[in-house]
């Protein structure tokens, strides 16, 4: 690959990277600590795109070290994720990847303690606190109005379901959560986000591995500015 | 690969063309494939993917987005080590006998706080710059699996089992010098040949030789990650979760169904805890194994070790490791 090749790759490539975390678009991916770190590198890259151009009457086509191979066209492997971002532009995990969880991070042994929930009105919670709370056997959570915010999946195969994705550090680490819905009266298609409200009764499903609510109401809203939970 | 090294079997007037175009248009062609990618993507929003693209797409985007920093980081370490230090001062840093210097090379994993991503163009770079193979390697091991950030990942990942964070240190350290001395072992030859062509500019200025040797490495070790993390995100996608599920019960199953997702998820060593312990049904051992596993072999990075190290080392190298990995996690998991 010549001088002139990598530098447009490498320019690139800070482009698009730094783009989405400026844009917004950075936490679909991955978690907002790491989209300044991206960026950071955005710079980096940046720069020595830049300083890689080569001069006007220089022969851009020199290859580093004098005589030294440049990287090979492998490097043209690098705008793939840059063409699936503006072409594709995927977004946050959708539901399909969501299908066959079994809430195994909200199941962990964890210190988290989780203080009797206050008040007697609908409360929001999170999808980690709420599951939390249900395999904390959180006696306060029975019977209580919540609201929570997630993504619809399963409805085309008629087992409703609210799920929401836990990350570490990106989209890759994902682990999904999930609540069944029951008595869910239009619901949104599967993927669409949804606020929904209802409460626990103390029902699992038969395995044990998620908690049903019983729905009060459902509003399908837009996709939260942080799509996972941390 | 490169136009040049095939100029020789191509009649002369034909390869100085080669190069003339490729001097007058690499550039402008870049920029144009982006250009109209995005006209394209404005106008067919989504492009008619379907949820399985989508989500192959997001995790491809995510692991490279991850990797990145990481990657650029480990890019400038290696390159400001490969051009502000002699391959003199490097030697004398480390100790003269193999056995010493892989001990060394492995404890120095402290030091580089990052992934996997950063470390293989750092040990690439130290190769280069004189140190010796199985040190530079088994620096490249450890330092993913042991360095302060990861354990604290770790420590969070398991509260109240302190254990888990000491068997990963142990276990992690043991396998980076234990495929340190087997590469001692060996004839290296193989890797220096190719790690020679990662030679510093040293006749221009030293901001010149740095930015030369970042943009070398990134656009290589970058297209070989990018190579890994597609194929990592398609079998994300393609394989459903529940499989590995119900194979937990049974504990030598169980050690290589986790040691076989490591490989095959590719996530990062500063998340890999998280993921790990959500695995609860899975017992201490094979949790252990799926830490230690992860940084030492995974589809990027064996994409990656390709890329530095070239296909005939890693094709050795990385089953070497692998073995190593899985038996060192029995070995400690014992006392789990």
């Amino acid at each position: 690959m010549g001088r002139d090749t990598a530098a447009g790759v490498l320019l690139a490539v800070a482009l698009v990277a730094g783009g989405t975390v400026v844009s917004g678009r950075a936490t679909a991916f991955v978690r907002p600590g790491f989209a300044v770190a991206v960026l950071v590198a955005a710079v980096v890259l940046a720069v020595v795109g830049a300083a890689s151009l080569p001069a006007r009457g220089d022969d851009g086509h020199a290859r580093d070290g004098h005589g030294h191979h440049g990287p090979g066209r492998v490097g043209l492997l690098l705008l793939l994720p840059l063409l699936l971002l503006q072409v594709v532009d995927p977004g946050s995990l959708g539901s399909t990847m969501a299908l066959g969880g079994d809430n195994g991070v909200a199941r962990a042994p964890s210190t988290l303690v989780f203080p009797p929930l206050e008040g007697s009105g609908t409360v929001e919670l999170t999808f980690s606190e709420f599951l939390g709370r249900v395999f904390a056997e959180d006696e306060s959570l029975v019977g209580r109005p919540v609201r929570l915010v997630g993504r619809v999946a399963g409805e085309s195969e008629g087992s409703p379901r609210l799920v929401r994705f836990v990350i570490a550090c990106c989209a890759a680490d994902a682990r999904p959560l999930h609540v069944v819905l029951d008595g869910a009266l239009g619901l949104p298609p599967d993927d669409a986000w949804a606020q929904v409200e209802g409460t626990w009764d103390g029902i699992m499903t038969p395995g044990g591995e998620a908690p049903v609510v019983r729905v009060a109401s459902v509003v399908e809203v837009g996709e939260p500015p942080l799509p996972y939970e941390f | 690969v490169t136009p040049s090294r095939t100029a020789g079997t191509v009649p002369r007037m034909q390869a100085s063309t080669m190069l003339t175009r490729g001097r007058r248009w690499g550039f402008e062609a870049v920029v144009g494939v982006m250009l109209v990618a995005t006209v394209l993507g404005r106008f067919l929003p989504g492009f008619g993917a379907g949820p399985r693209i989508r989500a192959w797409s997001t995790i491809t985007v995510a692991i490279f987005l991850q990797a990145l920093p990481f990657l650029v980081l480990g890019v400038l370490l290696g390159a400001v080590i490969a051009v502000f230090t002699s391959p003199e001062r490097l030697r004398r840093l480390l100790p003269s006998r193999g056995v010493p210097a892989v001990l060394v090379g492995g404890s120095a994993g402290l030091l580089l706080p990052g992934c996997e991503c950063a470390s293989v163009p750092v040990s690439g770079r130290l190769m280069a710059g004189g140190v010796p193979a199985g040190a530079a390697l088994a620096f490249m091991l450890s330092a993913p699996a042991i360095n302060p950030v990861v354990l604290v990942a770790t420590a969070v990942a398991f509260p109240g089992r302190p254990e888990m964070v000491v068997g990963r240190f142990v276990a992690s350290l043991a396998v980076a010098v234990l495929v340190g001395l087997v590469v001692l072992k060996r004839d290296p030859a193989a890797i220096l040949e190719r790690v020679a062509s990662l030679a510093i500019d040293r006749e221009s200025a030293r901001w010149r030789a740095v930015v030369g040797a970042v943009r070398h490495d990134v656009l290589q070790a970058g297209g070989y990650l990018v190579v890994g993390a597609s194929v990592a995100a398609a079998i994300q996608v393609l394989v459903p979760p529940g499989v590995l599920r119900a194979i937990g019960g049974v504990e030598v199953v169980a050690v290589l169904a986790m040691a076989t997702l490591a490989v095959v998820l590719s996530i990062c060593s500063e998340a890999d805890a998280f993921i790990a312990a959500g695995f609860t049904q899975m017992s201490p051992t094979a949790q252990l194994t799926f830490m230690v596993v992860g940084p030492v072999v995974d589809l990027k990075l064996v994409s990656m070790q390709v890329g530095v190290f070239g296909r005939r080392f890693a094709g050795w190298f990385a089953p070497t490791a692998l073995v190593v990995a899985i038996a060192c996690s029995v070995v400690v998991g014992w006392w789990l």
